[in-house]
């Protein structure tokens, strides 16, 4: 079920209902509501990678139950690295080991050895990245004494299996998550009503932008060479927007659903295209995965090598972007992925200039001269490196670059979708007017009526209805 | 929650009023298309003993009002370039309930289109303007996974893909003229015939590329007219190209005791002159109008 699916809009409308129903009989009950659902609609989707999800589950909990209960520091340790092991494992094999295996058997023939072997052809199951995330964050957590084991089976399951966030994230953290079902969460109307707008707000991204932006970038990626740089441009720009905007629009979604439920899960996209710099890009873009790549793998390697000075720095970021770029997939495009970011980063890294912050006011409307050249040329770099993430191997990657710097970037593009590039500007100038709102449909502080506000939603929903794609895209990000 | 609901309840009542003008265009929306052959099939307006289906074959190269004339049966041409026999099964269904339902259909086939998948399909594009019917609307999201309830709760989302003829309306392409009796007849050469490549058909047909649901919807079709008393002729229409056997035979053999089969006369020194052809498989007018002819002799005598 699609989140963009009449099927999940009736699905979703049936656990509201009982989900707020059963609220007199307290916060289990609301928790049952969703862990039931949840199974649901990860059975209907794929039963085996519910089965998957279930145990390991339920292995993650008795683990989280040991590393609370062993005293001993070392023993403490040892049982969250087996955690960490176990559940890094699972995912090397299913996402990874046909990638590792397929790079061997090629070795293996061009030494004329291997034969007719072929790779395993392993299924990914669904949502397998971003659960195994979790998982490992919370197993973490617990070592680190920043929560105690949950003990209650219901809420804990309701956790790994939350029906928003299982498939393409946000990655949240248990610390936020857990507090808000150990109690009984209680109807917001303010929360709820919000939470509709962020899911109307995520479609129009999803359904009119990203699903029709996807027609035009897979008619230029499916056969670069011969186009002229103009149209490869353009492609480049479409591909960006559109992974942004499907990427962003689902979070958007899974968040709103989330607060119809009463449940607030962690903002995922800071409006990214008006980054400064990419450091600012990498703080504002799949902020769960980020974050998540800062606190466990960049800052203990840091740590661990901050005797080594600038060359341990560099270490840190290095590996971190690398694993950022293979979190994507196991292909060799993501992993050169990782390392450009890595190149990009290091350099503001070095200076010192990670942490500075977005310079852009938000209580201003237009940038200054200098921050629009700042922007355009983040958007650009960043554009241009995502590139990487669409083309099916480094081979169309290096054609598709090579293109883009060859001849006819003055001529007209072969393919310029008119209605999905002002469609487009409209959207991130909305977000541009709101960039310091959680999202683009936060009108609660406008001085408008009521009744304007409501024509500003029905234009939005006639647009979703006029201009969604007859076709059947999938979110980009269950890929990964 | 009961203001919550409340607010949501009207915002959806609010939506449905501001839809209602989408009811109107939808109602409009057939009036501006220039082929009225499938609105006058669903309207129950076409008044034919005999039905012509196929694609480009069928449309391009059997004159109904040719075989009127030598027969006295009264026909109409319901090909359509580039459709798929999915969409000449959707044809008959409506056919066979019309008011007068055809005593004969002759199914143009092409070789090798009707049973192995190639570019042909369902030819949503005829459909998307009539969404307004029901028929229509329920194929539609079946082939395109369109929500048949939002459909019928939003005229503007059932009708989305042929919207922009309100301000761009639909224009007739060059080999796109139609008949009173639905032919759609040229007189015209495509560019891109190159006699220079013609040859023998290759001699393999490759029955295991075959679609079993192309195949199925065949056998369905021939059936439901065996069930119905309508009389099916096959027909293989002339091909500048040396006709391939193997397809010619599993046609028969598909077709066993539910269809007549007419191969076109391969002796008629029209089908040899390139001047009679619009394309490699196409005829042209003049060359539609011996093959009609040749049709009605054969139609006469049985």
């Amino acid at each position: 079920m699609q989140f963009n699916s009449m099927d999940f809009a009736l699905f979703m409308a049936g656990v509201f209902a009982l989900h707020w129903s059963v609220t007199r009989w307290g916060g289990k009950a609301q928790n049952l509501v969703l862990l039931i659902s949840s199974v649901g609609f990860l059975g209907f989707a794929d039963i085996r990678s519910l089965v998957l999800l279930a145990g390991a589950g339920a292995m993650n909990f008795f683990l989280a139950g040991r590393i609370a209960a062993t005293q001993a520091e070392r023993a403490r340790t040892l049982w969250m690295r087996a955690g960490v092991v176990v559940n890094l494992a699972l995912l090397g094999w299913f996402k990874y080991f046909d990638f590792f295996l397929a790079g061997i058997l090629d070795l293996l023939r061009m030494m004329g050895l291997g034969g007719d072997a072929q790779v395993l052809g392993i299924l990914l199951p669904l949502g397998i990245s971003f659960y195994t995330f979790r998982m490992v964050g919370y197993l973490l957590a617990i070592h680190q004494e920043e929560i105690t084991a949950e003990d209650d089976p219901l809420a804990f399951g309701t956790y790994v299996l939350f029906f928003p966030i299982l498939l393409a994230g946000p990655i949240e953290r248990a610390q936020r998550f857990l507090p808000q079902v150990k109690t009984t969460r209680k109807f917001d109307p303010a929360l709820a009503a919000d939470g509709l707008r962020q899911v109307l707000w995520g479609l129009v991204a999803k359904v009119v932008i990203a699903d029709n932006a996807s027609q035009a970038v897979d008619t230029i990626f499916l056969a670069p060479d011969g186009e002229t740089a103009s149209t490869l441009w353009i492609g480049a720009f479409l591909y960006f927007v559109q992974i942004y905007c499907d990427f962003s629009g689902y979070s958007n979604i899974a968040i709103g659903i989330s607060k119809l439920l009463g449940i607030r899960i962690m903002v995922n996209f800071a409006m990214p295209f008006f980054s400064t710099n990419v450091s600012d890009f990498w703080r504002r873009w799949h902020i769960s995965l980020t974050s998540w790549m800062m606190d466990h793998l960049f800052t203990p390697i840091h740590f661990v090598l901050r005797d080594r000075g600038r060359w341990g720095l560099i270490a840190a970021v290095s590996i971190t972007f690398l694993s950022v770029g293979i979190w994507h997939g196991a292909n060799w495009t993501f992993v050169v992925f990782g390392g450009l970011q890595s190149s990009f980063f290091l350099p503001l890294a070095i200076g010192n200039d990670v942490l500075r912050g977005s310079t852009l006011r938000t209580d201003v409307l237009l940038p200054t001269p200098k921050q629009l050249l700042l922007m355009i040329g983040t958007f650009l770099l960043m554009m241009c490196s995502f590139v990487l993430l669409r083309a099916p191997d480094l081979t169309s990657a290096v054609a598709y670059y090579h293109g883009m710097f060859g001849d006819g970037l003055l001529v007209k593009p072969r393919v310029f979708p008119t209605n999905i590039v002002l469609a487009t500007l409209f959207f991130l100038l909305v977000e541009w007017v709101q960039r310091s709102r959680e999202h683009g449909l936060v009108t609660t502080a406008w001085p408008i009526p009521t009744g304007v506000r409501w024509l500003i939603y029905l234009a939005l929903l006639f647009t979703i209805l006029l201009m969604s794609f007859t076709g059947n895209y999938q979110f980009i990000y269950f890929q990964f | 929650m009961r203001r919550f609901l409340g607010r949501c309840l009207l915002f959806g009542m609010v939506a449905l009023v501001v839809d209602l003008p989408f009811r109107w265009v939808m109602a409009r929306l057939p009036g501006m298309e220039y082929d009225t052959r499938l609105q006058r099939l669903l309207d129950d307006r076409i008044d034919a003993d005999l039905l012509v289906l196929g694609s480009s074959r069928a449309s391009r190269d059997v004159v109904p009002h040719v075989i009127e004339e030598r027969t006295g049966i009264k026909g109409f041409n319901l090909g359509y370039p580039g459709c798929s026999i999915e969409f000449q099964e959707f044809l008959l269904d409506h056919a066979l309930a019309l008011s007068h339902p055809p005593r004969i259909v002759l199914l143009v086939v092409d070789d090798p289109a009707l049973l192995i998948p190639t570019t042909a399909d369902f030819r949503l594009d005829r459909c998307f303007p009539l969404a307004g019917y029901d028929d229509v609307n329920k194929q539609i999201c079946a082939h395109t996974g369109k929500s048949l309830a939002l459909t019928q709760a939003f005229a503007s989302y059932r009708i989305k893909e042929s919207i922009h003829h309100l301000w761009d309306p639909p224009q007739v392409g060059i080999y796109d003229t139609l008949d009173a009796d639905g032919a759609m007849l040229t007189g015209l050469r495509s560019a891109e015939m190159d006699l220079a490549v013609f040859g023998p058909h290759p001699r393999k047909y490759p029955t295991k590329h075959e679609s079993p649901m192309l195949r199925d919807t065949l056998l369905r079709m021939l059936q439901r007219c065996k069930a119905r008393g309508v009389r099916v002729v096959i027909i293989h229409p002339p091909d500048f190209r040396e006709p391939r056997a193997p397809f010619i035979e599993r046609v028969a053999e598909l077709a066993a005791g539910k269809a007549d089969i007419y191969h076109y006369n391969s002796t008629e020194p029209a089908y040899r002159d390139p001047d009679r052809y619009f394309d490699m498989v196409h005829l042209d007018r003049e060359g539609a109008h011996v093959f009609s002819k040749e049709l009605a002799v054969y139609l006469a005598g049985r």
